[in-house]
C-alpha cells in the first residue's frame, strides 16, 4: 500500500539521504503524505506506509494549520518544535497534492542551518514535482479519447504505479546540478 | 453555564465530520486533507487530526462536539480526544461487510475512555444496505459486554444527527452523571 510510485520513492530517498550528509545532526530525514503514509526516509526508500511518524506529523501539520488558520496567518511554511533533545521540522510542499519533509535534529544549534536546507530541499522537489501537476491538470481537463484509455494501459502509466509526476522526475534536464546528480545515481 | 464534550468516533468515511458539520453552531474546526484512502470510500478528504464544533443546548449548557480521525494510524488521538468527555457517538457504515465487528471494536477503544462508558451507535447508508439490521449491532454488543441504544441514522441531516445527541444526552441525565 505504499502511498507513491517507486521511481519517487527512489528519488526522495537519494535527496533525503543527501541531506542527512550534510548535515550530521540530523537523526532523521523523510517524506509523508499530507494523510499520514511514509513514502520514505533517507534510510530506506521502501519504509513501512504505516510508520507512525507519519501519521502524528501528518496531525501535527493539521493543527498547525488550524491554529495559522484561526490566526489569520495563512498556510504554515514550517512547523517548528523545539525539544529538550533535538528539534522536529516539518515542512509542507507541493500542490495540488501535499506531501511533508520532516527532518530530527539532535543539535537544536544545528537548526537555523537545518531549516534553510529543509526550506530549500523543498522547494526543490516541489519544482521538479510541478511540470507533472500541470500535465495532470491539463489531462484532467482534456477530454478523454479511447485512444487517451489505450495509452494510460501502457507501462509507464499511472495503472502500473508510475505516475506522471514519477516520470517528469526521470526525465531529461533542465535541472539545477543536485537534481541531475540524483538522476544520474 | 456548563460545557459537555461529545466526541464522535468511527471508521474513515462514517460520517463524524458531516455530523458535527451538520449540529455545530459555528463554522466548525476541521482537519481535513486529500486522501487517496479517502477516494475508496467515495470522499476527497480524510480527518488527519480532530474535528471541533460547538451547540448550545436550551439549558444554557454547551456541547463540544470533537471528531476523531478514523484510520488506526491515528489511534494516539483517540486519549487525546476522548479526555474528559462525558459520552460517545460511534457511527458505522452500513456498507462496510465487517460493520458490526468494526464498531464493536470501536466502542471497545472508546467506552473505558468515557465517563461511565456512556456511547451511543449510529448506523449510517443504513437505507442502501439494509442488512446487518439494528438487532445485529445489538446482539453483536451486548455479546460484548455492552448495553447501549443503537438506531439508524443520515447524520447528513441535522435532525437525525440531534437524535442521537439527544439520545445519548437523556441517557446520561437518566444515568446522573452530569446534566
Amino acid at each position: 500500500m505504499s502511498p507513491e510510485p517507486r521511481t519517487l520513492r527512489l528519488v526522495f530517498h537519494k535527496r533525503l539521504a543527501q541531506l542527512r550528509s550534510e548535515i550530521p545532526a540530523v537523526l532523521l530525514a523523510a517524506i509523508a503524505t499530507e494523510d499520514g503514509l511514509l513514502s520514505a526516509t533517507d534510510e530506506s526508500a521502501e519504509p513501512s506506509p504505516l510508520d507512525r511518524r507519519a501519521a502524528v506529523v501528518s496531525s501535527l501539520t493539521a493543527v498547525a494549520r488550524s491554529a495559522a488558520r484561526e490566526l489569520k496567518l495563512k498556510e504554515p511554511r514550517c512547523v517548528v518544535i523545539d525539544c529538550r533533545q533535538g528539534v522536529l521540522l516539518v515542512r509542507p510542499f507541493g500542490k495540488p497534492r501535499k506531501r511533508l519533509l520532516l527532518v530530527q535534529l539532535n543539535d537544536p544549534g544545528e537548526a537555523g542551518r537545518a531549516l534553510t536546507a529543509v526550506h530549500a530541499l523543498a522547494h526543490e522537489l516541489q519544482e521538479r514535482l510541478a511540470p507533472a501537476s500541470r500535465q495532470a491538470d491539463d489531462a484532467a481537463n482534456a477530454p478523454h479519447s479511447p485512444a487517451d484509455e489505450e495509452r494510460d494501459a501502457e507501462p509507464g502509466s499511472p495503472q502500473d504505479g508510475t505516475s506522471d509526476e514519477a516520470r517528469t522526475i526521470d526525465a531529461p534536464p533542465p535541472l539545477p546540478a543536485p537534481a541531475a546528480e540524483i538522476r544520474a545515481a | 453555564m456548563s460545557a459537555y464534550r461529545i466526541v464522535f468516533a468511527g471508521p474513515i468515511g462514517a460520517g463524524k465530520t458531516t455530523a458535527i458539520t451538520a449540529l455545530s453552531d459555528v463554522p466548525p474546526v476541521t482537519t481535513e486533507v486529500a486522501s487517496d484512502e479517502a477516494r475508496a470510500v467515495g470522499k476527497e478528504t480524510t480527518t488527519v487530526a480532530f474535528d471541533y464544533g460547538q451547540l448550545l443546548l436550551d439549558s444554557g449548557d454547551l456541547v463540544l462536539l470533537y471528531g476523531t480521525p478514523g484510520q488506526a494510524r491515528f489511534d494516539f488521538m483517540w486519549p487525546i480526544i476522548a479526555e474528559n468527555a462525558i459520552g460517545a457517538v460511534i457511527l458505522a457504515d452500513n456498507s462496510r461487510a465487517d460493520s458490526v465487528a468494526q464498531t464493536v471494536q470501536y466502542v471497545r477503544e472508546f467506552a473505558p475512555r468515557i465517563a461511565a462508558g456512556n456511547c451511543i451507535v449510529g448506523i449510517g447508508r443504513a437505507d442502501a444496505h439494509p442488512s446487518p439490521a439494528v438487532d445485529d449491532y445489538h446482539d453483536a454488543l451486548a455479546e460484548a459486554g455492552f448495553q447501549i441504544p443503537v438506531m439508524a441514522v443520515d447524520v447528513r441531516r441535522r435532525e437525525h444527527a440531534l437524535l442521537l445527541l439527544d439520545t445519548l444526552l437523556a441517557r446520561l441525565e437518566a444515568a446522573r452523571h452530569v446534566i
